[in-house]
């Protein structure tokens, strides 16, 4: 951490309100403290040996007109409110109802958000203890509020499920969840069981093996491979997601199946004493049984 | 086979999607993954790729593991990307810039052809079609006056000589084309115009007492065709004469004669009066008799020589009074006129669909073609149905441009009620981003984001 921080904070803050198309008569040294945080937060702590320059550049990266606004908002300045109500109205409405399952739910939803923003509880310091004191200035302020959004209407999804199931439809679920365990143990009883228990047990060594190989894959890599093959995105949108192009994830992608090859193979031939031959073939036989069972999700997603 | 896509790993890792992928999900949470999930502010900055490098991994390495935070991020990258498109293109494939579309293709199409070293060409060929349809328009007005002769001939008939009038009408019809030389058009129509002013007094003298020589003439002209069962006949016949006159007409209207243009509601009447005829042969006879009527009137101008018919019908020393009824039946005729417009009119706008479809279509192909060449990557099957990427949406490969289309918005109250009725496109909509237009009976429907 460069030692002038807090001088690298109140020059930033003083560039930050310069930048702002309107700085809302507000002064340095109360900005100061959010760009202090959303330093902290985002760059000290991953990187705390981090230069002046890359001190300078992540403060003049903050996004001055939506962070003054929010400051504007929190000191209690009304003509501040009014703009960021008509600027983000529809955007909060348009991410309620997307999050939401009618009208009503929607516009409930994005009037309890607007409360949350506004805090209903009133500090020490006279400021409001509002939802706007977690925005950063590092992504947009339309980002943030729809992440707020889907956040809320998750809150309020768990709270309302909880209230509606009683003992009784867990128990239901419970009985109807183990009945189904039995029954697909039963689907799969072979009539030799020795054979099918051997065929179930590789089949639970290979999934450890491959759950082992995925997680010592890089995080970013991990990303990948859990947003294509788990999330079923397509590789444009999984890109899009890890901010790289479509043909870049497609060559990741495959490199990334080389390399969970050889730790799958390593872990099976190494740990679990398969030979070369036995690996071949169970992987060919996953491969089959994945032709059967799972075509149709294949086709969907292969594109 | 640690090069190019393995496809043993492949079908792997979509097993463990199913049942066993929260097993192996799990599994993966094992390393010192950070426990809590991403707050709004690291996700919504995340999904914008706002974050330094460092944060950022932190954030991937959360992500990785948490599917909760993973679905959150996917839909603010994909909201963050539907409000880019939006800014991108305000208008994002509504149907208007869909029809729009087609027309700027068309423009280019047209710039091409008004390229200098196309338009040596060109220019002598749009001349050569532009006088070739003024010749046809100015030529098939004046069908009339073959048609002319046959009325007249026909309503002149007695009954003896009904059944030689087809012949005689053909006869008839010839002389005048074969007789007619370039430049000689006006002769036709004195021709033509003595010779039914010569048949006039015949039927006035029969039928003095009528109210109007038209009337008068259908009166006589049923009683008189009646006996004789000619009128399929005749109708093939007089349509047999119509085209034989027709190559000379154009021979003397190629020649450039100065007769003006006659009005295209004369063409419509002809027209008329050849589906009237193919009709029920007595509304048949009125409706030749204001045509004949009419005819004359046009005859008249074009001829100006009005001597000749004043004299031709000065014996009955009722020219106004004959005037009158075919003037009074003229209304109703016009209004036929119109509606045989009218019918044209439709059936041109029928053939214009078909070939816009027969265009759309062949688009279409085109697009088939190429996606076929190219790659999957612009197709996708969702619950059986296949979508095409088309112009930015997902496109049923069953939609034709001729199906009436209903819009709707993802999340809207319609849309609710839409899934509902359909839990086809709430499938389709969970798999396809962005806008898509899916076919279900026959309707489609159009969901944007």
């Amino acid at each position: 951490m460069p030692s002038n921080v807090e001088q690298l904070v109140s020059e930033g803050a003083a560039r930050l309100l310069a930048r702002a198309a309107d700085a809302r008569r507000l002064r340095p040294e109360w900005a100061a403290p959010r760009v202090r945080a959303s330093l902290e937060k985002y760059l000290l702590r991953h990187s705390p040996d981090a230069s002046e320059r890359e001190v300078a550049e992540f403060i003049d990266a903050l996004r001055a007109d939506e962070l003054v606004l929010v400051l504007a908002c929190e000191r209690g300045d009304e003509s501040a409110w009014n703009d960021l109500m008509e600027q983000y109205r529809a955007t909060v409405l348009s991410a309620a109802r997307s999050a939401s399952a009618g009208a009503a739910e929607a516009e409930e939803l994005a009037e309890s958000v607007w409360a949350e923003l506004y805090g209903l509880r009133v500090r020490e310091d006279g400021s409001r203890a509002g939802k706007l004191a977690y925005y950063s200035g590092c992504g947009s302020l339309g980002g943030w509020l729809r992440a707020v959004v889907g956040q809320l209407a998750v809150d309020r999804h768990r709270r309302t499920s909880k209230l509606v199931q009683t003992e009784e439809d867990s128990e239901f679920d419970r009985a109807a969840t183990d009945a189904h365990e039995a029954e697909g143990w039963h689907t799969t009883h072979q009539p030799d069981p020795e054979a099918a228990l051997a065929e179930a047990e590789a089949g639970r060594t290979i999934e450890r093996a491959l759950a082992r190989s995925l997680s010592a894959l890089e995080p970013e890599d991990r990303l990948l491979v859990k947003l294509y093959y788990f999330d079923g995105l397509r590789l444009k949108e999984a890109g899009a997601v890890l901010g790289v192009h479509e043909a870049t994830a497609s060559r990741r992608l495959t490199r990334l199946h080389g390399e969970i090859r050889r730790r799958v193979e390593a872990a099976l031939t190494g740990e679990y004493n398969w030979t070369r031959e036995e690996v071949a073939r169970a992987l060919a036989e996953a491969t089959h049984t994945q032709a059967d069972t799972d075509l149709r999700s294949m086709l969907a997603a292969q594109d | 086979m640690e090069q190019g896509f393995d496809k043993e790993i492949d079908s792997l890792l979509r097993r463990g999607r199913g049942g066993a992928g929260a097993r192996v999900e799990t599994g993966g949470n094992g390393g010192g993954v950070s426990p809590a999930h991403l707050d709004a502010d690291e996700l919504s900055a995340y999904a914008e790729g706002a974050l330094p490098s460092a944060a950022r991994l932190a954030a991937a390495s959360h992500l990785a593991d948490c599917a909760d935070c993973r679905g959150a991020v996917v839909g603010l990258v994909r909201a963050a990307g539907v409000e880019a498109a939006l800014e991108k293109s305000p208008v994002a494939e509504t149907p208007a810039s869909r029809e729009t579309k087609p027309r700027v293709s068309w423009r280019d199409r047209l710039g091409t052809l008004f390229a200098p070293r196309v338009l040596r060409f060109v220019a002598p060929v749009l001349a050569v079609c532009l006088l070739g349809a003024l010749a046809f328009v100015a030529l098939r007005s004046r069908q009339s006056a073959p048609e002319l002769t046959q009325d007249v001939q026909r309503q002149n008939t007695s009954p003896r000589v009904g059944i030689t009038a087809p012949e005689e009408s053909h006869k008839a019809a010839q002389p005048v084309g074969a007789d007619t030389a370039p430049g000689q058009s006006p002769s036709v129509n004195t021709n033509t115009a003595t010779r039914e002013a010569a048949s006039a007094p015949v039927t006035q003298g029969t039928t003095a007492t009528t109210a109007g020589p038209a009337d008068g003439r259908a009166a006589d002209a049923a009683p008189s065709e009646a006996p004789a069962p000619p009128p399929p006949a005749a109708a093939s016949e007089v349509t047999a004469s119509e085209l034989t006159a027709l190559p000379v007409q154009s021979r003397a209207g190629g020649a450039g004669t100065g007769a003006p243009p006659p009005p295209a509601p004369k063409t419509v009447s002809a027209n008329e009066d050849r589906d009237a005829k193919a009709g029920a042969p007595a509304g048949q006879l009125r409706e030749e008799v204001t045509v004949t009527g009419n005819a004359q009137q046009q005859n008249r101008a074009a001829n100006n020589q009005p001597g000749n018919f004043d004299y031709s019908q000065s014996p009955d020393g009722s020219r106004a009074q004959r005037r009158a009824p075919a003037q009074r039946s003229a209304p109703p005729e016009a209004d036929e006129a119109e509606r045989a417009e009218e019918r044209e009119d439709s059936n041109k706008e029928k053939k214009r669909a078909e070939g816009r479809r027969g265009r759309a279509l062949s688009r279409l192909g085109g697009a088939d073609a190429s996606v076929g060449e190219s790659s999957s990557a612009d197709e996708r099957n969702v619950g059986g149905r296949r979508f095409r990427r088309e112009g930015g949406a997902w496109v049923d490969v069953n939609y034709k441009p001729s199906m009436s289309s209903t819009g709707v918005r993802r999340g809207t109250d319609a849309f609710r009620a839409l899934v509902a009725d359909h839990p086809e496109i709430e499938r389709a909509a969970q798999q396809l981003s962005g806008e898509f237009v899916i076919v279900i009976r026959g309707r489609a429907y159009r969901v944007r984001p």
